[in-house]
């Protein structure tokens, strides 16, 4: 048990996050190193706000539990009020009376804000290929991460996770960057000849 | 356990005379067709037995028989409805099944005056094959959106929904 790590001297334990903002930290005064540092800070508090309506929820609390256990990566808190999360997990078959729920949350959360779909049925309706469920929660709301599975393993999740926690330590300017994937997704949905069901942001359901 | 259903259904049919119209035993157990307009009486009857009362509703469903012939090759029935009510009787320990023909379009009575849980049950039915009840307090989807169009179990709903964006028409 009292093995120190390699290269360290005795008794020092090696943090590799921390030595990274400690890093960042000696050079605050070079430009850009400021929002790196925010950046630091910011991907490893991202706080999961847990949207489950299925079994792919059940696998999200393998997730947060000992074995997997996502606060090793800073996403401590999970979350059920949408105001104090940053990272949406959408977990479940989505049906169309969920729609404008999940569309309400997604608006109340504060910016930035990411959004993980977990499983099939959130990608795509997945097996309910049928009259009551969302084809795919991406009708609705951006989706950052798609994670394949049905359920998916939680380490499929924990990864992209790491992979989301690699693009916001890339980010210059944050607020711009989302509003840009905001867009791009409006203008994929047009592409593929949908519009996008934002309409029950006011309230209409009308194409739902 | 069927004898004392025999018994009800039999008491039932000197009570009712000609509006139980068949009484037959299949793999659900006894079931007692009478005619749609007849159900309450069937009900109220069964409910006040003197020796199994059915004082209880287990469920009350309806089968669409559209295109029934054409899919399985039996017998089509004239109807295009069937409401099936599942009633118990907790003293008896014994299960009789109502049934009755319904025409589409045609309103059936509510028996929530005489099961309370006939609410929910004759909301679903409503919900999923449009059925109409009359005397019905409070008639409106259950389970479905309520601006959710059409009636999805009625075997004309497109399988996959209306919307051709999610679901491209086959
Ligand atoms: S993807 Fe599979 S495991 Fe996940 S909610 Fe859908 S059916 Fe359940």
């Amino acid at each position: 048990m009292n093995q120190t790590p390699p290269g360290n001297p005795a008794g020092q334990v090696s943090i590799a996050s921390l030595d990274e903002a400690v890093a960042l930290a000696k050079n605050l005064k070079e430009p850009g190193s400021i929002e790196q540092f925010v950046n630091w800070a910011r991907k490893h508090s991202l706080w999961p706000m847990p949207f489950g309506t299925a079994c792919c929820a059940i696998e999200f609390m393998g997730m947060v539990s000992s074995t997997v256990d996502i606060s090793r990566f800073g996403a401590e808190f999970v979350r059920f009020s949408p105001r104090q999360c940053d990272l949406m997990i959408v977990a479940g078959t989505i049906v169309s009376k969920m729609a404008p729920v999940l569309r309400k949350i997604y608006d109340q959360m504060a910016e930035p804000k990411w959004v993980i779909s977990m499983g099939s049925c959130s990608n795509t309706g997945g097996m309910f290929n049928t009259y009551s469920v969302l084809q795919g929660i991406d009708r609705i709301i951006p989706v950052d991460y798609y994670v394949p599975g049905c359920p998916p393993r939680p380490e499929a999740v924990v990864y992209a996770m790491l992979e989301l926690q690699k693009q916001i330590a890339k980010e210059t300017d944050i607020m711009k960057s989302r509003e840009h994937f905001r867009e791009a997704w409006v203008r994929g949905l047009k592409a593929r000849g949908q519009t996008p069901k934002s309409q029950i942001l006011h309230g209409k359901r009308e194409s739902l | 356990m069927s004898e004392l259903a025999q018994k009800a259904a039999g008491r039932l049919k000197s009570a009712l005379g000609k509006k139980v119209l068949e009484i037959l035993e299949d793999e659900r157990g006894v079931v007692v067709r009478v005619g749609a307009a007849d159900i309450l009486a069937a009900l109220s009857t069964l409910k006040a037995d003197g020796e199994t009362p059915f004082d209880m509703l287990s469920s009350a469903t309806a089968i669409d028989w559209l295109h029934w012939q054409e899919e399985t090759g039996l017998p089509q029935p004239k109807a295009r409805f069937s409401l099936i009510y599942n009633l118990y009787s907790i003293s008896g320990q014994t299960r009789i099944f109502v049934e009755a023909a319904l025409g589409d379009g045609q309103t059936a009575p509510s028996a929530v005056e005489l099961y309370a849980s006939a609410n929910w049950a004759e909301r679903e039915m409503f919900d999923m094959f449009g059925i109409k009840f009359s005397g019905h307090p409070d008639l409106r989807r259950i389970y479905l959106a309520d601006d959710f169009e059409g009636h999805p179990l009625r075997k004309d709903f497109p399988r996959h929904g209306r919307d051709p964006q999610d679901f491209p028409q086959e």
